[in-house]
C-alpha cells in the first residue's frame, strides 16, 4: 500500500458559469473529507484559460449549468480539451456532473443550441430532442456487485441516491460502463435502465477514474462511499488508496430517508425495459 | 350585454361557491371569460390604474406594500390573495368587485395585483394599462418553471409588445430584468428603474454566492462593483458596455432595527434634481428595502405623489408568514419563510443584528417547497444558526444537518456546536424549542413552505395567529 498523501488538489472547471443547485456541496464535501484524514486541500478554480492550473491536479470537477450556457461552456472547453487529458492521463479522477456529464461527451445536440462538438473526453454523447420529457426527482442506483465504490464503504453498500433533473438523452460508448442501474428514476435515457457512466482507473488509455452522472447538486455528502472512491482514486493517481473510515452516521442516515422518501413518493416513474439491455451508439451490445 | 350576462352568470357562481364555503378565486372569472371573451380587459378599462407585479422574490411583500401605499393615499384598492395570481383569477377578482354594467363598484378604484412570473404574458392582456413591476429574477424554484431562460424567453416575448403608453418599473439592481425591460424602453415605454443608492451595508457572513449571471446583451462577463443579494447590484459589461442604469428611486438603510424593521432614506426625481425622504419600515431586511424601494417606483410610475408614498410605508405590515410576530408562553415567536438562497442570506443577515435565542430550521421538499431544496449547499447555512441553539426538523432535516456538519465541524465525531438534534414533526421540534427558550426569550422559525404552513397551522389552531388568510 502507498503512503498516505498530504495533499489534495481539486481542480473545479468553471465555477461561476457552472454552479447550480448545490454543486458547490461536492467540493466542500471533498475538503472536508481529506482534511478530517489529515490531508491538505486545495481548490483551484478553472476558467478558459486556466490551463496551467490543471498541473497536479488529483481530482476534476465539473458541475451543471443552465441550457444556454452550453455553447459558452463548449467554447472554453476547446483550449482545455488537451490539458484535461494530459491531466486524466497522469490519473487525476474527473466527476462530472449534469450539463459537466453533456459537455465533455463526443457531442451535444439540442433545437436550443444546435450540434455542439465536445471533448470526448467522456465517451457518450447527447441528445436534447424538441419537446422532451424533462425527468425531475428524486433518483437511486445501484453500482455493479463487487464494483469498487461499493467496496470503498466498509459495508459494501452499492445503492447511490441524488436528484435529477435534466431532458438529456445520453447515450454511451463502447469504452464506459453504466454507473449503476436505476432503481428509482429515469437516468441516461428513461429507457434503458442505466444512470451514468464510468471508466474505472486503468479502463481505456486514461489512467484516472471517469464518471460522468446527471446526479446533480450535492451527490457526495449523500453518497459518502463514491466520495471516498472519487478521493482514493484521484490521491492515488489512477490506483485507488486505502483512505481510514470516517464516522459517517449523519451521510448515511440522509441517504435512507432520501431513498425511503422518494421510493414512496416517485414510484412507477421508472420503467425498466423489458430485458433491461444497454447497447451502444453502433447498436452492440455492451451490458444489462 | 354579453357582458352584463356574463358578470350575472360568474357572480351567481361566486355567491354559490361561497354558499358551500369555499373560496372563489378562479371559476367565476374562468366562465365570464369564457361567456364573455375578453370581458376582464373591458372592466380593466373602468379602473382608476393598475399594477402588475411579478418577478421571483419580494412579488407578495412588494405588492402589499404597493397596495398600502395606495389605500393610505384615499384610493380604494383592489388586490388579489397571494397565489390567485392566474389570468381567471385576477378575472375572478374583477368580476366579483363590479356592478352588472361593468363599472367598478367604488369609483377611481385603483388594482395591485400580484402575479406568477411564469403567468405574467397571459395575465397581461386582462389588464392591458397596468403598470409592470418588474422585482428580480432569481434561478430558484428551477423544477417548478422550468429554467430562468424560459422565463426570459417569456418575457422577452411579451415585452416585444410594450411600448408607448406603458409603464414598466424594474430593480436595476438586477441586470436580467433590467436587459428586459430595456426591450420595453426601445419601444417606447416609459422606464422607472429603482435600486440602492450605494452598496449597501451587509454583513458579510450573509454572502450568497451569486449566481452565474453572464451580461444579458452579449454572454461576457459582467463585472460588479458591489453586489446587495446574490446577483442583485452594480455591474458592468466591459465588453459591451451594457451597465446598471442610475436608478430614478433609490433606497439606502439608514438604521437595522433587529427583526423589527429598520429606518429607510429614498431619493426619487422632482423638478431638475433628487429630492429625499425618510419612515420607518415595520419589515427588516435588504429584500424589504428592495421592495420598499419597488412599491415607491411604481407609485410614481402610478402618477400618485412620491413623498406621500415614502410617508405611506410606515403602515405597511409584514405580509403572511415573512417575520410574523406573535407571543407564545411568554416568548416572541418569529416566523418566516425559507424558500431559496436569497431568503438564507437574508435571513442570515436580519437575525445576525438581532436578540434570539434559540433557532428552529425547518425544511420540506414537497412541490410546493420546490422538489429540490439542495441550494443550501450555496449558503453558508452556518452563518444563519451561529452562536445560538438550533433544532432540525422537515423531511430534509437530516441532509441539513450534513450541511451543517459540512459547514463547521473540524472533526466528524464531533457533533456541530449548539446543535439539538433532529426531531422528525415539525409541530413537536418547535414545542420543545420554545419550551426550552427562556422567559420574555425570542424563538426564531425558519421554514420552508409546506413545513411553515403546517408550524403556522398548529399555531392557528391554538388561536395564538388568525388563521391564514384565504
Amino acid at each position: 500500500m502507498s503512503a498516505m498523501p498530504d495533499r489534495l488538489v481539486i481542480a473545479h472547471l468553471f465555477p461561476d458559469a457552472l454552479n447550480l443547485y448545490g454543486d458547490r456541496g461536492n467540493i466542500v464535501t471533498l475538503v472536508r473529507r481529506a482534511t478530517w484524514r489529515g490531508i491538505e486541500a486545495e481548490v483551484r478554480g478553472i476558467g478558459a484559460d486556466g490551463a496551467a492550473q490543471l498541473d497536479g491536479a488529483d481530482v476534476i470537477f465539473i458541475g451543471g449549468g443552465a441550457d444556454q450556457h452550453q455553447r459558452v461552456v463548449a467554447d472554453a472547453l476547446v483550449a482545455l480539451a488537451d490539458p484535461l487529458r494530459r491531466a486524466m492521463g497522469e490519473g487525476a479522477a474527473l466527476l462530472a456532473v449534469c450539463a459537466g456529464y453533456q459537455n465533455l461527451g463526443h457531442a451535444f445536440r439540442s433545437p436550443l443550441v444546435g450540434e455542439i462538438p465536445g471533448p470526448g473526453l467522456l465517451d457518450v454523447e447527447t441528445e436534447m430532442p424538441a419537446g422532451a420529457e424533462r425527468f425531475v426527482g428524486g433518483i437511486a442506483i445501484e453500482v455493479d456487485e463487487g464494483s469498487p465504490i461499493a467496496a470503498a464503504d466498509a459495508l459494501g453498500r452499492r445503492r447511490i441516491v441524488g436528484f435529477e433533473n435534466h431532458s438529456g438523452r445520453t447515450t454511451l460508448g463502447p469504452t464506459m460502463r453504466p454507473l449503476g442501474r436505476v432503481l428509482i428514476g429515469r437516468g441516461n435515457d428513461g429507457a434503458t435502465g442505466f444512470e451514468g457512466a464510468v471508466a474505472l482507473p486503468g479502463d481505456g488509455e486514461l489512467r484516472g477514474l471517469r464518471i460522468g452522472t446527471y446526479l446533480h447538486g450535492p451527490l457526495l455528502p449523500r453518497n459518502p462511499h463514491l466520495a471516498d472512491f472519487v478521493l482514493a482514486s484521484g490521491l492515488g493517481r489512477g490506483a485507488p488508496i486505502a483512505l481510514p473510515p470516517l464516522p459517517d452516521e449523519a451521510e448515511w442516515d440522509a441517504h435512507g430517508r432520501f431513498a425511503d422518501h422518494w421510493t414512496a413518493v416517485r414510484p412507477g416513474v421508472y420503467r425498466r425495459s423489458r430485458i433491461g439491455r444497454l447497447r451502444d451508439r453502433a447498436g452492440n451490445l455492451i451490458g444489462f | 350585454m354579453r357582458d352584463a350576462s356574463a358578470l350575472l352568470a360568474a357572480r351567481g357562481l361566486t355567491w354559490t361557491v361561497r354558499r358551500f364555503g369555499r373560496g372563489a378565486t378562479s371559476l367565476p372569472g374562468l366562465v365570464a371569460g369564457r361567456l364573455a371573451p375578453g370581458i376582464d380587459a373591458r372592466l380593466a378599462a373602468d379602473l382608476q390604474g393598475a399594477a402588475l407585479v411579478t418577478g421571483t422574490n419580494g412579488k407578495t411583500s412588494t405588492a402589499k406594500m404597493l397596495a398600502t401605499i395606495v389605500a393610505e393615499l384615499g384610493h380604494p384598492v383592489l388586490a388579489n390573495a397571494s397565489g390567485a395570481n392566474l389570468r381567471q383569477s385576477i378575472g375572478s377578482v374583477f368580476v366579483n368587485a363590479t356592478t352588472l354594467r361593468g363599472r367598478f363598484r367604488q369609483r377611481g378604484t385603483i388594482a395591485v395585483l400580484e402575479v406568477d412570473e411564469a403567468a405574467l404574458p397571459l395575465v397581461r392582456p386582462a389588464v392591458p394599462g397596468a403598470v409592470l413591476v418588474m422585482t428580480n429574477l432569481f434561478r430558484d424554484q428551477l423544477d417548478r418553471f422550468g429554467e430562468t431562460d424560459h422565463l426570459v424567453r417569456l418575457w422577452t416575448t411579451m415585452l416585444g409588445d410594450v411600448g408607448e403608453g406603458s409603464t414598466v418599473v424594474f430593480c436595476a439592481d438586477d441586470p436580467r430584468v433590467t436587459s428586459l425591460a430595456g426591450i420595453a424602453g426601445a419601444n417606447g415605454a416609459r422606464l422607472v428603474p429603482y435600486g440602492f443608492g450605494d452598496a449597501p451595508d451587509r454583513t458579510s457572513a450573509a454572502e450568497l454566492t451569486p449566481e452565474p449571471v453572464a451580461c444579458p446583451s452579449c454572454g461576457a462577463e459582467l463585472r460588479r462593483a458591489w453586489t446587495s443579494i446574490g446577483h442583485l447590484g452594480d455591474y458592468a459589461c466591459a465588453a459591451c458596455g451594457f451597465a446598471r442604469p442610475t436608478p430614478a428611486v433609490t433606497v439606502e438603510i439608514v438604521e437595522r432595527e433587529g427583526l423589527v424593521g429598520q429606518r429607510l432614506r429614498f431619493t426619487w426625481p422632482e423638478g431638475e434634481g433628487q429630492t429625499s425622504g425618510e419612515v420607518t419600515l415595520r419589515l427588516p431586511g435588504l429584500g424589504n428595502a428592495y421592495n420598499a424601494a419597488g412599491a415607491v417606483a411604481a407609485a410614481i410610475g402610478m402618477g400618485l405623489d412620491a413623498r406621500a408614498a415614502v410617508r405611506a410605508l410606515a403602515a405597511a405590515v409584514p405580509p403572511f408568514a415573512r417575520f410574523e410576530h406573535f407571543t407564545v408562553d411568554g416568548r416572541t415567536v418569529v416566523l418566516s419563510l425559507l424558500k431559496n438562497p436569497a431568503t438564507m442570506a437574508e435571513l442570515t443577515s436580519v437575525a445576525q443584528g438581532a436578540p434570539v435565542d434559540r433557532m428552529v430550521v425547518a425544511l420540506n421538499d414537497a412541490f410546493a417547497d420546490g422538489r429540490d431544496v439542495s441550494w443550501y449547499w450555496d449558503c453558508s447555512p452556518a452563518d444563519l444558526v451561529a452562536g445560538r441553539p438550533y433544532r432540525l426538523t422537515g423531511r430534509r432535516a437530516a441532509d441539513f444537518a450534513v450541511r451543517l456538519k459540512y459547514a463547521v465541524c473540524e472533526d466528524p465525531a464531533v457533533a456541530p456546536p449548539n446543535y439539538l438534534g433532529l426531531v422528525d414533526d415539525p409541530t413537536e421540534a418547535v414545542d420543545r424549542t420554545i419550551d426550552e427558550a427562556p422567559a420574555g426569550g425570542t424563538v426564531l422559525i425558519v421554514a420552508t413552505y409546506t413545513a411553515l404552513l403546517g408550524i403556522r397551522a398548529a399555531f392557528a389552531e391554538r388561536g395564538v395567529v388568525p388563521p391564514m388568510p384565504r
